[in-house]
């Protein structure tokens, strides 16, 4: 039920991409949990993303490859002493093959409570295409 | 291993002393692990108020029970997810569940309930419990004879 895991504990399985790239910024990083359904006219996507805003939440979709980075608005309150940790604050990271044909136009995005909903239309293909076999 | 167990300046029972070093080490390796209580908190404390900061992503604030009771702090809540029940739905992978939870922390001191502050932002919630005035430290004058 955890938001997050390790990157270190992840195994990179199905259809999901082990990520290579660092970032330039030395921050942890951690794989947010992820769940992913699939409709007949589009795949849902829902990522748990706490702590951050619509505008440190960045989606790219290119070449088939899904990525989401969530940047954590992370502060240390100033003149406190910590006195328990029970959870670290950094970047969300995790990308994704997508194999289906997605209308990348349609694609909509929404943040709910921490959590973040893709939905990835389907492309609409074209009818059955009939040939006539010649003589 | 016996060599250097019989070596000069080694307590000639060295396996108390091991063990005692092996049980600093767990207690300590038992710090840095990550606790599986859900949901995750941060607690800090000024002296004036304890701040306890929460991640509870998918939970409706309106869902959110928080209570303070005797120097504990209780969180009850429910998370909900999205159901995709129609049977031409595919779940490829699950990693949240809807699910009730209830975490109690014990505070480092008593705080006034009734001036407490709670937002929540972003699946976030924050907690501002200020001190109460009868736990706070009192200097006693030290009459001369």
């Amino acid at each position: 039920m955890s938001a997050r895991k390790k990157q270190e504990r992840l195994e990179g399985a199905g259809e999901q991409v082990e990520e290579r790239a660092e970032l330039t910024r030395d921050l942890p990083v951690f794989v947010p949990a992820t769940s992913i359904y699939e409709l007949p006219d589009s795949l849902v996507v829902y990522c748990d993303v706490p702590g951050v805003s619509r505008g440190d939440l960045d989606v790219s979709l290119e070449k088939g490859l899904l990525t989401i980075t969530g940047y954590q608005r992370a502060r240390e309150p100033e003149g406190y002493q910590l006195l328990h940790r029970g959870y670290g604050t950094g970047v969300f990271r995790r990308s994704f093959t997508v194999v289906e044909d997605i209308d990348q136009d349609g694609i909509t995005a929404s943040l709910r409570n921490g959590v973040l909903e893709l939905v990835l239309p389907r492309s609409r293909q074209p009818g059955p295409m009939k040939i006539e076999v010649g003589q | 291993m016996i060599r250097y167990l019989k070596r000069p300046g080694w307590p000639s029972d060295s396996w108390p002393w091991i063990r005692a070093m092996q049980g600093e080490l767990g207690r300590l390796m038992d710090g840095l692990a990550p606790s599986e209580a859900y949901p995750p908190v941060n607690v800090w404390s000024n002296g004036d108020e304890v701040l306890v900061t929460a991640e509870i992503p998918g939970v409706d604030p309106e869902h959110l029970d928080i209570s303070i009771q005797s120097g504990s702090l209780t969180l009850k809540g429910e998370r909900s997810c999205p159901e995709h029940s129609s049977p031409d739905c595919v779940c490829h992978r699950r990693e949240s569940e809807a699910a009730c939870f209830a975490r109690s922390i014990s505070l480092p001191y008593e705080v006034e309930a009734d001036r407490a502050r709670a937002t929540c932002a972003d699946g976030v919630l924050e907690l501002h419990l200020p001190r109460a005035e009868q736990s706070r430290p009192r200097r006693i004058a030290v009459e001369s004879s």
